[in-house]
Parts: structure tokens; C-alpha cells; sequence
């Protein structure tokens, strides 16, 4: 004999939150009951009021006086010198450190000012970051291997090697690829690249990261990349077969 | 997100101005302490929390100094919110003005779920409290919005 549902119950129930015994509970009683229907039918509606009356606000244009503001404040947390702030490696990272806090404010600023990118290195005229520019298209040579080659692969490319990482699909579901470039002599740059409509591959994120004695990157320096995927609202790193599907699709 | 976090704003408090006010203390307090967000937590959720505070910051003040939390600001907006025709218009400006007749408690419980689509738990964890504490607020908001806009008179199991 099943106790009598709560109001709560009720709703969750109309929201599809019980879990799937307690739900079936319900639902029997429910088909039973006119009066318990009429409640969940409550619930229902009030809900999808609410959503229709304060809904649409979200899509009204921020203002620009707001926009401004914010971008201003966000310049303001910036580094002053042009010079590039070095990714400190760390041995672990089990929670966030001191040494993280710009490029995590980095991407959360991005976000929330909807800036389409953020890079450390603003005004640099040479070096690799000159191919992998937040915001512009990446050239050919790059968008080539980010629409064919599996993570893990490893390309030699003007004169760097390229390393893919690892793939995500964004919010809009736009595929998304973080890799790798290392320049001899110069730091390595991590960066996240999105497959846009119009096929090409926008870079969104871009960290020069000093370079260790192997020429690889440290793992924990991906910290950033990961940081910036949950701030967008990625999905989870793509399964290699779930990979080869999404790249396949590209065609 | 921004405009997501505006909306979250202006739907707590009733105006523009007040809530692009919110928004951008919630934002230099994000920028201030942008290393106590856990990447692989929901950023959003951490976003609304700091808005939230801001706003209850924002409503002490306001009480102590003697000024009395306007209900008839949502009412006021009301009739500048958009709306498909005039009578779709009409009833979802009515919801509008009853959100902002809700005790704080609640209408923050009802906007959280309802409009930015956080689940109970999430809602929860936004606002400190315990799970059973918002499941039992949004179900008597979204009661009294049932009342309010004469779709229900039945009574309260």
C-alpha cells in the first residue's frame, strides 16, 4: 500500500524529478484521482506561466552602458605588462591555486561578457600566437588537422608540432577541439578551436604556456582549457569512437 | 550568460536600473574572487549565487534606511515586458506583477527553477538551504501564482 503523495511530491512529479518507483507511485494514483490530476495540472501550469512571463527577458539586447562597464572592469583585472604571464606548472592540482586565479578569471570573464575569446597575450606580433589569433579563423594548415586527425595525433606543421588533446561539443553543439602548438624556442600555446557553420575552426582560447625540457607542455597546464569548457557549458571530452563520428560528419 | 544573469536580476528586484546595478557588483565580486569557483561545478549556478547575495545585501540596506521594498516596481515594469498580442500580453503581465508579489523567498526559488531551469538541487545549493526547503517555497509560489492568475481555487493538500 502506497502512502498518499505529498504536495511536493505532486510537483515534483509534474517536473519530472522523483525518482522512477516513486514516480510510477504516482502517476497510478494520479490516473485514479481527479482531484490529484488537477493538482499536478497546477504545477504544470504555474510553471510554464512563469516561464512565458519572464522568459522573453533574456533576449532582450544588454545595454551598452552595462556591456561597457563590464568589459571595462574585466580590462582592469588584466595584467598590465605586454608581456606574456607564464603558466607556473604545477606538480598536481588538486584545487585551485593562486597561480590559476588569472587564466580561471580570464575565462569566466570572457563568459560572462560574451567576448568571443580571451587571450593572455594581447599585441603579440610574432611568435605562434600569431597564427592561433582568439577570434579569427585558424589558417588552413591547422583547420586541416583539426578536421581529420584523432586526439593524441601529432603533426608536424610550419615548422611546430601540432598535438589535438581532446574534443568537445559546446552549447550550441558546435564541435570544439583543444590541441596543442610548440614552436623550438618559443613557449607552447594551448588553445581551443571551434568548428563554426561556415566550416571553418575559431579560435576561442589561447595560453602561451612555458614549454618544459621534453618540449611537451605539463599536463597540469590544461587546467585552463578544462576551466573554460565548464564555463561554457561543455559536454564532456568525446569518447574516440564518438570522435571519429563527429569528424566523419564534417564531410 | 550575461544576459541570462540580467534577466535573473532584473526579475528579482522589478527594474532595469536596479538590476544592471546587481549585475555588475555581481560581476566585480565574480572577478574578485574568481579562484573560489571549482572548475566542473556549474558556473551559472555560481553567477546567480553571487547576484542573489547582492540582492539581499541590496534589500537590508534598503530596509534599514527606511525605504519600503516596492512592489509596484514589477508592476510598473510590466508595461514595458513584450508580449505576443494584446491579450496574451495582458495575463502574462498579471504573472509578472504576481512574481513580484511573492515574498523573496519564494519569487528567488520560482525564478532559479522555473525560468533558469536549475534543478532542485542545484536551487538548493545556489541559495544554502536544504533541498526539502526549496521544493516546499516553490510549491507554494507557484500556488499562489496558480491563485493570482484564476487557473486554480482548489486547497492545499
Amino acid at each position: 500500500m502506497t502512502h498518499p503523495p505529498t504536495d511536493e511530491e505532486l510537483m515534483a512529479h509534474a517536473d519530472g524529478a522523483l525518482d522512477a518507483k516513486r514516480n510510477q507511485e504516482i502517476a497510478a494514483l494520479v490516473r485514479k484521482d481527479k482531484v490529484l490530476a488537477r493538482r499536478v495540472e497546477m504545477f504544470r501550469q504555474s510553471a510554464m506561466l512563469v516561464k512565458r512571463a519572464a522568459g522573453p527577458l533574456a533576449d532582450e539586447p544588454v545595454p551598452d552602458a552595462l556591456r561597457k562597464s563590464i568589459e571595462a572592469k574585466i580590462s582592469a583585472s588584466r595584467p598590465e605588462s605586454p608581456n606574456v604571464v607564464p603558466f607556473r606548472a604545477k606538480p598536481s592540482v588538486q584545487k585551485v591555486q593562486r597561480p590559476w586565479a588569472l587564466p580561471l578569471a580570464a575565462s569566466i570573464a570572457a563568459v560572462v561578457a560574451g567576448v568571443a575569446g580571451y587571450s593572455l597575450r594581447d599585441g603579440d606580433t610574432s611568435g605562434p600566437l600569431q597564427q592561433i589569433a582568439v577570434g579569427q579563423p585558424l589558417p588552413s594548415a591547422f583547420a586541416e588537422k583539426l578536421a581529420a586527425a584523432a586526439s593524441g595525433e601529432e603533426a608536424q606543421l610550419n615548422g611546430g608540432r601540432l598535438r589535438i588533446v581532446t574534443s568537445v561539443f559546446d552549447r550550441d553543439k558546435a564541435l570544439c577541439r583543444e590541441f596543442e602548438y610548440d614552436l623550438p624556442a618559443a613557449d607552447t600555446v594551448i588553445a581551443v578551436a571551434c568548428r563554426t557553420p561556415a566550416s571553418s575552426w575559431l579560435t576561442k582560447l589561447a595560453i602561451a604556456a612555458p614549454a618544459s625540457e621534453t618540449g611537451y607542455a605539463p599536463a597540469s597546464s590544461t587546467t585552463a582549457a578544462d576551466a573554460y569548457f565548464d564555463a561554457i557549458g561543455a559536454s564532456e571530452p568525446l569518447s574516440p569512437a564518438d570522435e571519429k563520428a563527429a569528424l566523419e560528419s564534417l564531410r | 550568460m550575461l544576459p541570462r544573469l540580467r534577466r535573473f536580476a532584473i526579475s528579482l528586484c522589478g527594474s532595469r536600473e536596479v538590476a544592471d546595478d546587481l549585475v555588475q557588483t555581481a560581476c566585480e565580486k565574480a572577478l574578485a574572487s574568481a579562484s573560489s569557483w571549482t572548475p566542473g561545478t556549474r558556473f551559472d549556478a555560481w553567477m546567480f549565487r553571487i547576484l542573489r547575495n547582492a540582492w539581499i545585501d541590496r534589500l537590508r540596506r534598503t530596509r534599514t534606511e527606511g525605504i519600503v521594498e516596492d512592489i509596484d516596481d514589477h508592476a510598473e515594469l510590466a508595461s514595458t515586458m513584450m508580449g505576443a498580442d494584446a491579450e496574451t500580453n495582458l495575463f502574462l503581465k498579471s504573472v509578472w506583477r504576481l512574481i513580484g508579489e511573492l515574498p523573496a523567498e519564494q519569487r528567488e526559488v520560482v525564478l532559479l527553477v522555473c525560468v533558469e531551469e536549475l534543478s532542485y538541487g542545484e536551487a538548493a545549493e545556489t541559495l544554502g538551504v536544504p533541498m526539502g526547503t526549496v521544493m516546499s517555497r516553490l510549491a507554494r509560489a507557484r500556488e499562489k501564482i496558480a491563485l493570482g492568475a484564476g487557473i486554480e481555487r482548489g486547497a492545499r493538500r
